[in-house]
């Protein structure tokens, strides 16, 4: 039956792509069963705590005795260890500890016996405390962003706190210690799937002819069609999991309401104390409402599904079609090349492109201060930072008649970093070229010492001379604007205007750059050979053609890599903009950088500013990819 | 016989280092404290640190501290202690407060204070370090702006803006480069005094961004005043004109904090007063305060431990040592009755303004402020716009910001 | 009468280093003043030509080398240079190691994915670096583990440093004829006596350049040895120098006369390296 390497390939990919894909498909199911249960249980004990509380809040209030109904509720419900008022005492008082206390009124007598908080009971403290804190918080900004009911796994227990009201404040919350309920067991035998699979192929290599193209087709199709299987299996578990507890809680909450006057659904909430809507007027499932609910976390977990299944078909086809193999073929052919260029590689690996990645990822979230401590998840928000940045073409603003310029707008500030990247990095290659030009002269005396004074400007942190430079533009004492009325001028408000502003940065960070654009092209030009200018000389080339037709072209290996870099680094240079102008006026001279630096670190939405810099890579790849046909150019002349 | 030497080197391995784990145990559980001091401020605190240690000899703690520049301590303590680094303690001033409390930081330390920890502390600065009625830190030293006059220009110093006005102009040449008044009026921080003192405020109740409220705008447009119609303030006021203005005796009055102290030459004789009172509003200009609390990460290990020792850097003898060696400002009462620090007419002086002084706000929220106001003073000084237009766009900015920030679940 | 020769090139040369050196010289008026500030000249109410141009020297009103004194006396700031100079050499070496070897088969071998490789090294420093400190401290103080050590900066500013050096050197290594080799192989020797004893030495402009640039990469970074560091004791000097300025103000004496002393290696490194910007193929060694 396996006669032939073909099909050795094409079982052994499927093999492999399977037990990832099916592997890794498992293990985040498993995930997702695990976080789904933690909320069901904290969902079902919820029901308990919108039971509990008002009872006794109203106890409180009344002074009523809560044992006979408590010692009834305990009955009827297992696996609850503790159940404690925890009070906490508000404003004014970092005096408050003496006063405060907690009950545990699972005690037999019924009656409140405050106990001073201590050492261990701390944790009912913080959690009292974080509950008040998070339902005054909601409720000045008028948001749902921090959780009413606060949970806490511990190790054999669940702690739930649940805020107490009274008269509409909460200055206590109810604390349940429940045993831990056991997780659930993942259920499925991947390794079954992964064997039919397999098994199926095997059979049909039997019939099909031994052809690469057959073969890769066929692996292909078993793996869909298990991935498939094995796919819709676990949604339709997970759905129909769903709704049974859904309706388990139906049941709990129609239990609990029974001899009271509380509406079932109200007793339905989520970590926020927002109705569920599960339950409708009549007192059955609202499919729909469950669904929605749904909707979310499934479509993560079954893009999830696309990704990890579309990954792993690649695999399959890259070992069935035989590329995997020539690729082996390939490294071990160009060995020594590999080695040689591994060691660079790998670091970068590790120290460049993983921070990338996460970069990467932020970007596709919503992250931002106040949500980062949630899970990834529910962060996740696609491509919406990209939208939100590219497609706001809102660049010019009208106001009456006015017209002005948004300077917060995206498309501004990347024309401006553009137009000051280009005028940077022309002025700096410009004037290396000419002193490295002026400092190759034969015979020119006291060259070391011009060499050294003119790399000055790159030899000492940038952070002091940027702010130099800024005093020079100052507008009353500032040494440029006593020269311009030294020779009869008016002084300049060199930060006042888009133009002048612009003019600032752009002399400090010509001043920054051009000693490394020199000392780059001193090194170039040694690598012409002078045989060739006598050359030239004798054929009767003038000064400028020996420029022309010698220097430059064999200036060109050098000046490239130098341009290249030099414009990446231009465009993301942050310390002259923030130090010497800061973007000023009214941010026209921002560069997406500063922008960038702005949105992450004083706006706080990290994703933002995330998407913004990986605009900002994807321009300079562009600008990378088109650079490099250029040079491909020179290198076919070298 | 490889085999066997083997196993005695790993025994005798083994046995070291179970010696060694021994050696562990029995020292000290060391705590570590960040800070962002330096020169005297750095010696004087470490001076009470050694002290510390020296206390609390064979008691089983530690303090070890380590400084860190300001301009990294923010990037330090957030990618440090959400991964169970970075330090146990840390000392820093309460405009970062908010962020760090929300993205999980910044222990309470509520459930720690005893009546009496804070009793010698004004509430006042005790309400800078509270997030959300919460207590986060104990504070340590304060700083805010004052009016620090000339002495020899300014034989009293204004006490409404009247006087100020008269006396600023009476110095003011502005050929010759001589000016009554000199403060850096087109950076919020240091508008903010008249903006409290015209009632005005950046949060509200439901701590949403006010920046345009009509108090606001007037403070702005009374110090325009001071700036078109006064004629007393130089043009792009920075740090290091007024520093040399202020040296030259060119300028007689300076609005600014204990910092600038340190750049003022020794034949200068300067005098701290408060800030004067604006008549229209009969009330006195409030600079804010910035108070430097000491914080407890919420992944050390040693809280409580951590706890005494914040509580110890309150103590009398602490604030003496600092304010008198590092000429700090400690927020524990009890050091301005000491005569030393009495007769030190900088830490009275800037005592005397603290009791006028309103807490910076530490919402999270702040820096977003912080980000729009330089654009809208500027546009207001230069006068490229209206208060107006300048207050009202900064507003929806701002609020925009915050909105982002702080959507529902 | 003939002028001396180059002249002209002289005068231009010598003015344009003036205007280089200018806000430089405020550096060191700013550093010998023994104040902490710019001092602003005095410009009186209708000053002459003479005043204004005063205002431009940039001279110190007195002269004070207490800066300097401070700098050395207030903090370990001598400690703090060593680390730096044991850090940067290190890096020096591993970063020019790790780019020649692969600049060398980039430009030497013919191999897949080269030109991905190349373009890879130049993405990378296409990524803004302020968003990359957070992962960048979990790989290196959490995985790798090597927090509050050299080493760990090491690496760091080696593999920073590597694109541009690999990127400089490939274009020093394609101007080199291949022809000597080829004659080398005929000679019988092997690929490594190439590299190491034909092809660097031939490089040796490019090394210069590259040495240069990763010694300065490391030599005035701050945040990540600030980040990595959890020891006073190992800070550099770049992080000592943070401490002058930041939050309410700044002590601009200090770091001047920082700045200086931070500076003064690199200009000893650039006349160290000079003699071998000068080598290279001049000799005619090679033609084609």
């Amino acid at each position: 039956m396996l006669r032939q390497p073909l099909s050795k390939q094409a079982l052994f990919g499927l093999a492999v792509a399977l037990l990832v894909s099916l592997f890794f498909s498992q293990w985040i199911a498993s995930e997702y069963r695990q976080q789904q249960f933690a909320k069901q249980q904290i969902q079902q004990w919820s029901i308990q705590g919108q039971v509990l509380g008002p009872m006794i809040s109203q106890h409180i209030q009344e002074k009523k005795n809560l044992q006979p109904l408590l010692v009834k509720w305990l009955e009827t419900h297992v696996g609850i260890q503790s159940i404690t008022v925890a009070g906490i005492k508000k404003m004014p008082g970092y005096r408050s500890k003496r006063i405060v206390a907690h009950t545990d009124i699972m005690q037999k007598s019924g009656e409140f016996q405050p106990k001073r908080y201590s050492k261990d009971t701390r944790y009912l403290y913080d959690l009292a405390k974080s509950v008040a804190r998070h339902v005054s918080t909601n409720r000045t900004e008028n948001t749902f962003r921090k959780a009413h009911i606060v949970s806490n796994w511990e190790e054999k227990t669940l702690q739930l706190a649940f805020p107490l009201y009274l008269k509409n404040k909460v200055s206590a919350a109810l604390v349940l210690k429940i045993e831990r309920p056991k997780p659930p067991k993942s259920d499925i035998q991947f390794l079954a799937y992964v064997g039919t699979g397999l098994g199926l192929l095997a059979i049909a290599l039997l019939f099909i002819p031994q052809k690469r193209r057959y073969t890769v087709i066929a692996a292909s199709s078993f793996f869909i069609l298990v991935v498939g299987l094995y796919s819709i299996s676990t949604f339709h578990r997970f759905e129909q999991q769903a709704i049974d507890s859904a309706s388990h809680m139906l049941s709990l909450a129609q239990h609990e309401t029974k001899d009271r006057a509380i509406a079932a659904e109200s007793l339905l909430v989520d970590i926020y104390e927002r109705p569920l809507g599960w339950i409708t007027p009549e007192l059955t499932l609202n499919q729909h409402a469950i669904q929605d609910y749904l909707a979310r976390p499934m479509t993560q977990l079954r893009n999830f599904f696309v990704l990890i299944g579309g990954l792993s078909l690649l695999f399959l086809v890259f070992i069935a079609s035989g590329a995997a193999s020539r690729t082996i073929a390939t490294l071990k052919e160009h060995r020594q090349a590999y080695s040689y260029a591994m060691p660079a590689i790998i670091g970068m690996t590790i120290l460049v492109f993983f921070p990338f990645a996460y970069g990467i990822m932020l970007s596709f979230t919503d992250t931002n201060l106040f949500n980062e401590s949630l899970p990834l998840s529910e962060r996740w928000i696609g491509f919406g930072n990209y939208v939100s940045i590219l497609g706001d073409f809102n660049v010019v603003a009208a106001d009456g008649e006015a017209w002005s310029v948004n300077y917060q707008n995206f498309y501004w500030t990347l024309l401006f970093t553009i137009f000051w990247t280009v005028t940077n990095v022309f002025f700096s290659v410009l004037i290396g070229l000419i002193l490295a030009l002026a400092l190759n002269t034969e015979g020119l005396k006291g060259k070391a010492i011009y060499r050294v004074l003119l790399i000055l400007p790159w030899a000492i942190p940038n952070y002091i001379t940027a702010l130099i430079w800024k005093g020079m533009f100052h507008q009353q004492f500032g040494v440029v604007n006593q020269l311009i009325q030294l020779f009869g001028g008016n002084a300049v408000a060199w930060f006042d205007n888009v133009g002048s502003s612009f003019m600032t940065v752009l002399m400090t960070n010509v001043w920054l750059g051009f000693p490394f654009m020199m000392v780059v092209l001193l090194g170039g030009l040694q690598s012409i050979s002078s045989d060739m200018y006598e050359a030239a000389r004798i054929d009767g080339a003038n000064r400028w053609q020996q420029f022309r037709y010698i220097t430059l072209p064999s200036l060109k290996p050098t000046i490239i890599p130098a341009v290249i870099l030099s414009v990446v680094w231009t465009f993301n240079m942050f310390n002259v903009i923030y130090l010497v102008n800061q973007g000023e006026p009214a941010g026209s001279n921002e560069i997406l950088l500063t922008q960038a630096y702005k949105i992450g670190f004083e706006k706080y939405q990290y994703a933002y500013a995330a998407a913004y810099s990986v605009v900002i890579f994807a321009i300079l790849f562009i600008y990378g990819i088109f650079q490099n046909k250029v040079s491909k150019a020179t290198e076919a002349n070298a | 016989m490889l085999q066997k030497s083997f196993k005695k080197t790993t025994l005798a391995l083994s046995l070291s280092m179970m010696a060694f784990s021994a050696v562990l145990q029995a020292a000290d559980d060391q705590l570590i404290l960040w800070h962002s001091y330096r020169g005297a401020e750095k010696s004087s605190l470490e001076k009470v640190v050694q002290q510390y240690n020296q206390d609390m000899a064979g008691k089983g703690v530690k303090i070890k501290p380590l400084a860190v520049p300001h301009d990294a301590y923010a990037d330090k303590i957030t990618a440090a202690v959400p991964r169970g680094k970075g330090p146990d303690v840390f000392i820093f001033s309460q405009d970062r407060l908010g962020g760090w409390i929300e993205s999980g930081i910044i222990q309470s330390i509520d459930f720690f204070i005893e009546d009496e920890t804070l009793e010698n502390v004004d509430e006042k600065l005790v309400s800078a370090l509270t997030y959300q009625d919460t207590i986060y830190g104990i504070p340590l030293n304060f700083k805010s702006t004052a009016l620090i006059y000339n002495k020899k220009l300014i034989k009293t110093p204004p006490k409404t803006d009247k006087e100020l006005i008269t006396l600023a102009k009476k110095h003011t040449n502005k050929a010759a480069g001589q000016f009554g008044l000199a403060y850096k009026y087109n950076k919020f921080y240091f508008h903010v005094p008249i903006m409290n003192a015209f009632g005005g405020r950046v949060f509200d109740e439901k701590s949403n961004p006010v920046l345009n409220s009509k108090e606001n705008k007037a403070s702005l447009s009374y110090m325009m005043d001071w700036y078109e119609n006064g004629q007393f303030l130089p043009e792009e006021p920075s740090d290091a004109l007024i520093t040399s203005l202020f040296n030259k005796s060119k300028a007689a009055m300076v609005i600014s904090g204990p910092w600038f102290l340190g750049e003022v030459k020794d034949d200068i004789d300067v005098g701290i007063a408060p800030l004067p009172t604006i008549t229209k509003t009969g009330k006195p200009m409030e600079p804010w305060l910035s108070v430097e609390g000491a914080y407890i990460s919420t992944k050390s290990k040693y809280q409580e431990k951590a706890f005494n020792f914040i509580q110890y850097l309150t103590t009398k003898d602490v604030g003496l040592t600092m304010a008198l060696e590092g000429g700090q400002l400690p927020a524990n009462r009890t050091v301005y009755e000491d005569i030393r620090v009495l007769n030190n007419p900088i830490l009275k002086g800037f005592y005397d303004q603290m009791k006028t002084a309103t807490p910076m706000p530490n919402r999270a929220e702040m820096t977003i402020v912080w980000s729009h106001t330089p654009t809208a003073l500027n546009k207001i000084v230069k006068k490229t716009t209206t208060i107006d237009k300048a207050m009202d766009q900064a507003q929806q900015f701002a609020l925009k910001d915050i909105q982002v920030l702080r959507k529902s679940q | 009468m003939r002028l001396p020769k180059h002249f002209g090139l002289h005068v231009g040369l010598t003015s344009f280093c003036l205007l280089t050196i200018y806000p430089i010289l405020w550096v060191f008026s700013i550093a010998f003043s023994g104040e902490q500030n710019i001092s602003f000249a005095n410009i009186p109410a209708d000053p002459t030509a003479w005043d204004r141009l005063r205002a431009i020297l940039p001279w110190p009103e007195q002269i004070s080398i207490q800066n300097f004194v401070d700098l050395f006396t207030q903090q370990p700031f001598f400690d703090w240079l060593l680390n730096s100079v044991i850090v940067a050499a290190m890096t020096t070496i591993l970063g020019v190691f790790l780019a020649c070897t692969s600049a060398y088969a980039f430009s030497r071998f013919r191999f897949p994915g080269r030109r991905t490789g190349m373009m890879m090294f130049l993405v990378s420093q296409m990524f803004p670096g302020t968003l990359m400190l957070i992962p960048l401290y979990i790989i290196v103080t959490k995985w790798l583990g090597l927090g509050n050590s050299y080493f760990g900066l090491i690496l760091v500013y080696a593999t920073t440093a590597i694109p541009f050096c690999v990127w400089m050197m490939k274009g020093y290594f394609d101007t080199i004829p291949k022809e000597i080799e080829e004659s080398a192989i005929m000679d019988g020797a092997s690929s490594a006596t190439i590299f190491w004893k034909i092809v660097l030495p031939l490089a040796r402009p490019a090394l210069a350049i590259t040495a240069l640039f990763s010694f300065m990469t490391s030599w005035n970074e701050f945040i990540l040895a600030s980040l990595f560091m959890e020891d006073e004791a190992m800070y550099t000097a770049p992080v000592g120098l943070k401490f002058f300025v930041g939050g309410f103000s700044s002590q601009w004496g200090y770091f001047a006369a920082g700045a200086i002393i931070v500076s003064l290696p690199v200009v000893l490194l650039f006349l160290y390296l000079q003699k071998y910007l000068i080598s290279g193929l001049t000799a005619g060694s090679v033609k084609g």
